[in-house]
């Protein structure tokens, strides 16, 4: 049963991953932050993270969404919602696309 | 323009300034009151004084280095991919990911300090070079572990006696980390002496694989891979045409038998290495504390009774405590410490991929095909384990996608782990049957028959009662001689051959020629699991050599060996296996290459 499981090929993970890396890396530099100032907002022990994040390798971890979209002045739940299309494609689709009744109760 | 260079004259020589004249020009510079030849450069032009230089991107060494901690992790069996990139600040950053994608370390430079993160660190580590690195690792360890007090810590690489190369060190640390290790290490080098690939000769294979240099293509990689940000993979599949073109089939063959073979020492050799930088709890070593004991104990108990069953090789195999087994009881701790997935991901400091646990991490081991042979091969108990289901063991198949292999690979880890307790009973019960299925779906019959097929010059067909045959040799000659008298004095190749077509055919009343198998001294059967696969492989290569015999059917395969067909019971060995696939493959050989292969003792 496990196999019938849709998922997405790591090919089309990575794809998606390297477009929200390019969103992201737009998103800091609308607010005009490095990499750094961006990591030192974030506390993260090595900036490096963010430019791995924005070549498109890894993801943002969940309990730190809340604070990622803080830190780039977006509004959090559009922020989640865009992590979400990206990292989980189809959940986002159940949820936004298809019943789009739902998404907005 | 504002700007005034002021040029110090040599103090023995007048100064000259004729060459600063052009004509009624003259050309002066402001020595700003001080007399020639007399002024102190300031002590911020001494070099020693000078801000270092900002290094920008991984240097050639650094990338070469990094490079070969890959190469170590594939051959011991780690899947991975490498990736780099640089930030906006020019600072140069790596990660290992798995072959899903998923990062499971980065390494990264900034200021001159290495900085290594993993989801299965509790907070990233730094140092100047790699040997700091595992400085930190042992010593957070050592904290975290409340017996560090007591423990004791064995320092390989201080002693000034044992040289290890910068990548073998780090390829250990993420070797350590990968299988979430310090206190899970447990492989003490003085339990390998005497027995099997000790941990000196692990290590220095590790330091041979480390210092060997880059072959072209290697370096090729390497090339490219400092250049631009490609990912090694990406290098490595623009290599394989090229590979391919210089490659024979026979060393394709011989070479990826001496690639499995040598993993687990590899594998081995970074376990040897990490308990050199972590830290060894005496309690591993002290018979008083029966949980950690227990741990080591296991799979040994489950190998020597797989062995007594199947073998009957009771005796031998008790004491049989290589490495490879101390290593089956390290990654059963590993499944015994699977991190508790209530626990609260926040208490992760690591900024990487929040979503790669150790299951999935040691599912991905042990999903992937060739990897999962290492670990296979590594993991004894658990393989044994696999045996117990029969007829459908978990497929592989490359068409299958990396998540239904983890999705599978994660049942056969449920598996593994319900059965665990009751291995000692099944193996038993296995071992009546005549055959064992194999786990190992990646190795299937069509890959058998695409290697046979490249020698079909060199098979003749036969018809035995209507059952095709084809051999490379002549079976007709030898039935004819055999059947005419079968009380002569036979070649002593004949009982086993006519024990091999019987087995090939299923019809032994048109296919008797009077022997038995008293030419081989033994018919064991045992799971296909990587030693088997490898010597399967090397039976294969020495046949395009001529050295080895085919006969093959149109789903069995019979590899002779004929040195050992003529050679004494007590050297020989008959063993067979059943593929992913169904089909079988059958070997006669010499006792010593099995025992080389670690498929006897």
């Amino acid at each position: 049963m496990l196999a019938e499981v849709q998922k997405a090929t790591p090919e089309e993970a990575k794809e998606q991953r390297t477009a929200l890396g390019i969103w992201l890396k737009e998103l800091r530099e609308s607010q005009h932050l490095s990499q750094r100032e961006l990591a030192d907002r974030l506390s993260l022990d090595y900036y490096t993270f963010i430019s791995q994040l924005e070549n498109g390798r890894g993801r943002i971890p969940v309990h730190r969404y809340a604070e990622w979209a803080n830190a780039l002045g977006k509004d959090q739940r559009s922020f989640v919602r865009k992590l979400l299309s990206y990292y989980e494609p189809t959940t986002y689709k159940i949820l936004f696309e298809e019943d789009g009744t739902q998404a907005s109760a | 323009m504002s700007n005034i260079f002021n040029f110090r004259p040599k103090k023995t020589e007048p100064l000259n300034s004729d060459f600063l004249k052009d004509a009624d020009d003259t050309v002066e510079f402001d020595l700003i009151g001080c007399e020639a030849g007399t002024e102190e450069l300031p002590q911020h032009f001494l070099r020693d004084d000078l801000p270092c230089p900002v290094l920008q991107d991984w240097s050639n060494q650094e990338l070469a280095n990094i490079y070969r901690v890959k190469k170590l992790l594939d051959a011991a069996g780690v899947p991975n991919t490498l990736e780099r990139g640089i930030t906006d600040e020019g600072d140069p950053w790596c990660i290992f990911c798995t072959h899903g994608g998923e990062v499971f370390i980065h390494l990264c430079r900034v200021n001159n300090l290495y900085t290594l993160d993993s989801p299965n660190l509790r907070n990233p580590i730094t140092g100047v070079d790699f040997a700091d690195l595992i400085a930190e690792f042992s010593a957070g360890a050592l904290a975290k572990n409340p017996a560090a007090s007591r423990s004791r810590v064995i320092q390989l690489q201080r002693n000034g006696k044992v040289f290890l190369h910068p990548s073998a060190l780090l390829a250990a640390l993420i070797w350590s980390i990968y299988i979430n290790s310090e206190d899970l290490v447990m492989l003490a080098p003085e339990d390998e002496a005497g027995a099997g690939l000790g941990a000196d000769d692990s290590i220095n294979l590790l330091n041979e694989v480390a210092l060997a240099p880059l072959d072209a293509g290697e370096a090729t990689a390497v090339a490219h891979f400092m250049d631009t940000p490609l990912t090694a993979d990406q290098i490595i599949s623009a290599r394989q045409p090229e590979a391919e073109r210089d490659g024979t089939m026979f060393r394709d063959f011989v070479g990826k038998s001496a690639m499995v073979a040598s993993a687990a020492p590899i594998a081995v050799g970074l376990s040897s290495i990490a308990i050199a930088f972590g830290i060894m709890s005496e309690g591993f070593f002290d018979p008083a504390d029966d949980t950690e004991m227990a741990a080591l104990d296991l799979p040994v108990v489950e190998d020597s009774a797989d062995n007594t069953a199947v073998a009957d090789q009771s005796s031998a195999d008790a004491s049989r405590n290589t490495a490879q087994f101390d290593l089956a009881a390290v990654l059963q701790a590993v499944f015994e410490h699977v991190p508790n997935p209530d626990v609260d991901p926040s208490a992760l400091s690591t900024e990487i991929a929040a979503d790669i646990d150790l299951s999935t991490l040691l599912s991905s081991i042990l999903a992937l095909p060739s990897p999962a042979d290492v670990a296979l091969s590594i993991a004894g108990g658990f393989q044994d384990s696999w045996a117990d289901e029969a007829p459908a063991p978990v497929t592989f198949a490359d068409d299958l996608s990396p998540e239904q292999k983890t999705a599978s690979a994660e049942g056969e880890l449920d598996k593994a782990q319900t059965t665990r307790s009751t291995t000692t009973d099944t193996q038993i019960e296995n071992a009546d049957s005549i055959i064992i299925n194999s786990p190992d779906a990646a190795f299937d019959f069509a890959s058998v028959l695409d290697f046979t097929a490249s020698m079909a010059d060199a098979f003749k067909t036969f018809d035995f009662g209507g059952v095709q045959i084809q051999a490379t040799f002549d079976i007709a000659s030898i039935t004819a001689t055999s059947s005419a008298d079968p009380t002569d004095d036979a070649p002593s190749i004949e009982p086993a051959i006519s024990d091999l077509l019987n087995t090939l055919t299923d019809t032994v009343d048109t296919i008797d020629l009077g022997g038995d198998i008293n030419g081989v001294s033994e018919e064991v059967y045992k799971p296909l699991d990587i030693n088997a696969h490898a010597f399967i492989q090397y039976m294969l290569g020495m046949s395009s050599v001529g050295e080895v015999e085919i006969v093959q059917t149109q789903n069995e395969l019979l590899l002779m060996d004929f040195d050992a067909l003529r050679a004494s019971a007590a050297e020989t060995v008959h063993m067979g296996w059943v593929l992913a696939d169904g089909n079988t493959v059958y070997t006669i050989g010499m006792r010593d290459d099995y025992m080389e292969y670690d498929l006897i003792a």
